[in-house]
């Protein structure tokens, strides 16, 4: 008989997403697993005015290298089209979802795998940022939402 | 017709009953989010004393619910609390849990429950600086001497212990993300 083997970081993040920590914010509205095809892991979350953004995460490495994520439109299957980016009043928001930086693939936020890798100066800008390996993807959540339910975003219906 | 009779709190509408009540809850001095399912039916009351014997716990330690400022006690069914279901709950020996806030020249304090989360915090002190929703924005709370700013649902009693009874946080403005 032949077992599937689970890779060690696949196996690292459904244990994350089993711990209460990543159910609580699922019970809670703020986020929701969607979809698992190693190491491509697509979780939706909530934003202030209900609207879901959904994030195609790489979490190869898992957790010892943190993962990187892009607004993604699970139906086309492609980054999500610019015009659908969250909205925002010029702040917070504006500078992690960039229509103008790697062709939206990744988001500009020193807990991003790919934009930390970019960016050498910025553990010591942004240490409250860093990705920490013991919070695991919760943490990248946890930014993500709070920049959707903050002043800074803008609900579409009022653009 | 459900052939559950259990009655849920006025918070669930007419939503689908729960024969089971999710608990989340965080103890003072372990890590991390804990679970548990309990019947809907059960008190306030009771549930601290299944965390307490769960846990081993003292006698004296007290059982708050989110962003609540008294103890949860009482015959009261944990369906009445609920959310979707779902309660989240704090497990502590603080009965309060004293906040200073240095901001400028200001220290102002308050004392909240332990199971009040920095969202709530952050209310007050938008209140007590005057400050515009869209100012507030733009800082965090940061615990003092840390690089740590806990995420808008953390419990304030996630980050002190009794006897201390006390976070102090710095307000502090968000560095631009840049190049």
């Amino acid at each position: 008989m032949v077992t599937a083997v689970v890779p060690p970081d696949e196996r690292a993040l459904q244990a994350d997403l089993g711990r209460p920590e990543f159910r609580l914010g699922e019970a809670q509205g703020r986020w929701s697993k969607k979809s698992i095809s190693w190491p491509i892991v697509l979780i939706g979350v909530t934003a202030s005015d209900s609207a879901e953004f959904v994030l195609r995460f790489n979490c190869a490495g898992y957790p010892q290298v943190g993962p990187t994520a892009g607004l993604w439109d699970p139906v086309q299957d492609t980054i999500l089209p610019f015009d659908r980016f969250p909205l925002h009043n010029g702040g917070r928001v504006s500078q992690v979802f960039r229509t103008d930086w790697e062709g939206g693939r990744a988001l500009y936020h020193p807990c991003d795998r790919h934009a930390i890798s970019t960016h050498g100066d910025w553990p010591g800008l942004h240490p409250s940022k860093l990705w920490r390996p013991d919070k695991g993807i919760v943490q990248y959540l946890e930014f993500v939402h709070e920049l959707l339910n903050c002043s800074d975003y803008k609900t579409r219906n009022c653009a | 017709m459900s052939n559950n009779p259990t009655q849920l709190g006025s918070g669930e509408g007419a939503q689908k009953p729960h024969p089971n009540i999710e608990v989340f809850y965080q103890v003072e001095g372990r890590p991390g989010l804990e679970h548990l399912e309990a019947p809907s039916t059960t008190t306030l009351a009771d549930l601290r004393l299944l965390l307490l014997e769960r846990h081993a716990l003292a006698p004296e330690v007290l059982l708050f619910l989110e962003d609540h400022e008294e103890p949860a006690e009482g015959n009261s069914p944990c369906s009445d609390h609920s959310r979707s279901g779902m309660i989240h709950a704090h497990v502590h020996k603080c009965s309060k849990i004293k906040v200073i806030v240095n901001f400028q020249e200001m220290s102002p304090e308050h004392a909240f429950g332990p199971g009040t989360t920095i969202a709530k915090v952050k209310e007050w002190f938008t209140k007590e600086f005057h400050l515009s929703p869209t100012d507030a924005g733009e800082y965090f709370l940061q615990v003092h001497g840390t690089n740590d700013r806990p995420a808008p649902n953390v419990h304030l009693g996630t980050l002190t212990h009794c006897p201390a009874c006390l976070v102090t946080f710095d307000l502090v403005s968000d560095v631009k993300i840049q190049g």
